[in-house]
């Protein structure tokens, strides 16, 4: 029995392309069943997600497999032109690895990013459910994840965050720990302070606070944010009850100075205070980072906190494809040595017998 | 020790900040025996003097704790705030956990340190003076680190710094006395 693998993902294709053939989740079971049908096909499971459209199934015959899988899309491309070139093929042991790949994270478009697994398991469930999966594809998704669940435990392919709003929530859930008890104070409208309060609001923070020069934008993104809106001047009126200060305004200088936070961390007794700074030029003074219990980030410093995790994650993918290649050697050797042949998927079957584990 | 702050933080990690402790201390005391064995009490001993022994290592012990926690603090506090963040940073817990596990372990020992006074003075022996001195001088150092926190004195970096300070102290002033004893 051999393991085959069609398709075309981010690094390989286009938008354009790949949504032509993105098979939509409410069509899922039926394609693969479709498919599962056709001669050369004997188990099958489809990913396909915003950023692949990946094809597995057993085959005793790979040719065989790739031709059904050919014919399925070119019939599912219909008026599109179908270009086979277009699109990677595996057979075993190639496409057991790059499954294994693909749920480690190690080929998504943010390196170690841990979505890719719940939607393959999604995936394989549909399939399962489906009835167009048996022993082959059964133990190599069930070992696919355990494999995803030992690199993300053994290697730092997950380490830290690659993008600045995310750097600013981990940094803050370092300072405070659960963020429920933290209110934030916003200095400006602008894009980037919002989707970085968003990032803080979606992992609990208490409430809220926009103070805007233009008082009308504060009562729109507090709105928006379910927050409250200040008069500007007074922002600093209301550090002494917060926790993070965003701060993103289009000040040619300095708006947030030692003279400013000084007094403030006096009376707040050096409760921790969490300055971003995400404007360019700053907004906040450098010197403010040399008070006791502050934590000022500017731009600079979160993407360069991004960019060593994204660093570490790609020094790590040589560990993960150590880790993971002992497992496609196993995997290889027990499928060449399965002697169990079994009615084709999509064929009249019992289901139970179509659903047994190794 | 662990049950009582493990709900705070991971506990994992300040065992293995504390294990490399005890053991550099179990090997300083193996190759360089400090106790007089000829000094040791001979027929039975008294239960007050037990308990008070006892609870009173306990009560050092979570002071300990409070010190290698209060470490912690300071390596996670250093990279925060120079901004170099190491692969450490993402093991170690957070600042507001730590400080908050200082606070209970510090209240814990102090509570400790009392009942073991408390025990000591029921055994109905004479104590060494300079000793009862030194205690005294440990558990009004704690006292008013407790007081100073429990009244929102201390920012968390002082706490953890006093908890660092404070069992220094403990460890000096208790060898000192032993050396001016002798």
């Amino acid at each position: 029995m051999n393991v085959i693998c069609l398709g075309i993902n981010h690094q390989t294709a286009p938008v354009g392309l790949r949504e032509k053939f993105a098979v939509a989740d409410s069509d899922l079971v039926q394609a693969a069943r479709r498919l599962a049908a056709m001669q050369g096909i004997e188990e099958v499971v489809i990913v396909s997600t915003c950023n692949r459209v990946e094809f597995y199934a057993a085959a005793d015959r790979p040719e065989e497999g790739f031709g059904a899988l050919n014919r399925f899309l070119a019939d599912r491309a219909a008026e599109h032109h179908y270009n086979p070139d277009l699109f990677y093929k595996h057979d075993s042991p190639a496409s057991i690895r790059h499954l294994f790949r693909v749920v480690s994270g190690m080929e998504s478009m943010v390196i170690g990013e841990t979505e890719i697994l719940g939607q393959v398991k999604k995936a394989y469930l549909a399939a399962s459910g489906g009835g167009v999966t048996a022993r082959h594809l059964n133990k190599l998704f069930q070992r696919a994840f355990n494999v995803a669940k030992e690199v993300r435990t053994k290697t730092q392919i997950t380490r830290g965050s690659v993008s600045v709003g995310s750097v600013a929530v981990e940094l803050a859930e370092k300072i405070f720990g659960k963020l429920n008890a933290s209110s934030v104070l916003i200095l400006g409208a602008g894009e980037t302070a919002e989707q970085t309060s968003r990032f803080l609001l979606s992992r609990g923070a208490k409430s809220i606070a926009v103070a805007n020069r233009s008082f009308d934008r504060a009562v729109a993104l507090a709105e928006a944010l379910g927050g409250a809106a200040l008069p500007f001047e007074e922002w600093h009126r209301h550090c002494d009850g917060i926790d993070i200060l965003v701060s993103s305004t289009s000040a040619p200088h300095p708006i947030v100075t030692c003279d400013q936070i000084h007094p403030v961390m006096k009376r707040r007794q050096d409760r921790p205070l969490f300055i971003i700074d995400l404007a360019v030029p700053r907004d906040v003074e450098p010197a403010v980072n040399g008070l006791e219990s502050v934590y000022l980030y500017d731009i600079d410093s979160l993407q360069a906190i991004a960019q060593e995790s994204l660093d570490v994650r790609r020094r790590e993918i040589t560990v993960c494809e150590r880790l993971i290649e002992r497992h496609v050697v196993e995997f290889s050797n027990w499928l060449s040595s399965d002697p169990v042949v079994l009615p084709r998927a999509g064929h009249p079957a019992p289901l139970g017998e179509r659903h047994f584990e190794s | 020790m662990y049950f009582l702050v493990g709900s705070a933080y991971r506990v994992s990690f300040l065992g293995a900040f504390t294990s490399p402790l005890a053991f550099l201390f179990q090997m300083i005391a193996l190759l360089i025996p400090m106790n007089d064995t000829r000094s040791q009490i001979k027929g039975t001993l008294n239960p007050w003097l037990q308990a008070h022994a006892g609870i009173s290592v306990v009560a050092y012990g979570a002071f300990a704790l409070a010190c290698v926690a209060g470490g912690m603090y300071f390596v996670q506090e250093r990279q925060l705030k120079t901004r170099n963040i190491q692969s450490l940073f993402y093991q170690l817990p957070p600042l507001a956990g730590l400080a908050s596990v200082i606070a209970r372990l510090l209240l814990t020992g102090f509570a400790l340190l009392t009942a073991g006074f408390v025990a000591g003075a029921m055994v109905g022996k004479p104590a060494y003076e300079i000793k009862v001195a030194g205690s005294l001088a440990v558990w009004l150092v704690y006292a008013g680190i407790l007081l100073a926190e429990r009244t929102h004195r201390l920012s968390p970096r002082r706490l953890a710094l006093l908890a660092m300070a404070a069992f220094v102290f403990a460890l000096t002033l208790f060898r000192a006395l032993k050396f001016i004893a002798s």
